[in-house]
């Protein structure tokens, strides 16, 4: 029987996008920052853009170092 | 000097602060700041709005997680949902028992993980909108991006 899906009482189904779901939340945090720092407002699209790949370039470069460091630096090179 | 006075608590906007918590960006349309208000809005409140679709209002709950809910109290209508989410698990039975099936479940795993953190994220942010409006003085930031792209004076 098909249940009807109903909106905010049941979840979506983006188990399987959860990482994908850093980026509009990294977004949003660009914006509200920008908003709240710069004094003019013509210039938020940019700043907040670049703010949001910034912060996006180092979340990878983290997750990269964090890799490397598991998978080569710790890991027994006789396995 | 005039900083200092600027800094004291007497010229804090308390309701300001009070107006930002209850919704997001109200804060600053109060001060006057309209273009600013209405990014924090829009971009607050898709973010908590968003976590809620995401996870269900099962992400509120000040039982379940009572530290995550101090980011998520800190946008009023969170207390609201938390209210709900309750009213609707003890309506529910919940747990539910085999022979017992609820028409409510509260979600769990990476959809109920990342509903709280984008309705907790949003609360946080608020709280940066907050504290900005409670001293922030409008007429010392020069004034409203409007007048700026309208090329009105302020």
């Amino acid at each position: 029987m098909l249940m009807a899906f109903q909106l905010f009482l049941e979840p979506l189904p983006l188990s399987g996008y959860w990482l994908y779901m850093m980026v509009p939340l990294v977004v949003v945090i660009a914006v509200v920052y920008k908003t709240i720092k710069i004094n003019d407002l013509s210039k938020l699209p940019q700043q907040a853009a670049s703010l949001t790949l910034q912060i996006l370039f180092y979340m990878v470069l983290g997750q990269a170092t964090l890799w490397l460091l598991t998978e080569w630096v710790l890991a027994d090179p006789w396995k | 000097m005039a900083d200092k006075r600027r800094d004291s608590v007497a010229n804090w906007h308390f309701s300001a602060a009070v107006a930002a918590w209850l919704v997001p960006g109200l804060g600053h349309w109060v001060r006057g700041e309209r273009a600013r208000a209405c990014i924090l809005l829009v971009s607050i409140m898709w973010l908590w709005v968003a976590g809620l679709m995401i996870g269900g209002v099962s992400v509120c709950d000040r039982r379940q997680h009572p530290a995550w809910f101090l980011g998520q109290m800190l946008v009023a209508p969170s207390w609201g949902v938390d209210y709900y989410n309750r009213w609707l698990m003890a309506r529910s039975g919940y747990p539910s028992l085999p022979d017992r099936p609820h028409d409510y479940e509260p979600s769990y795993g990476h959809v109920n993980e990342q509903g709280i953190l984008y309705t907790s994220l949003a609360g946080l942010l608020n709280l940066l909108a907050i504290i900005d409006v409670v001293y922030r003085d409008p007429q010392r930031r020069g004034g409203d991006a409007r007048s700026k792209i309208d090329g009105v004076a302020t």
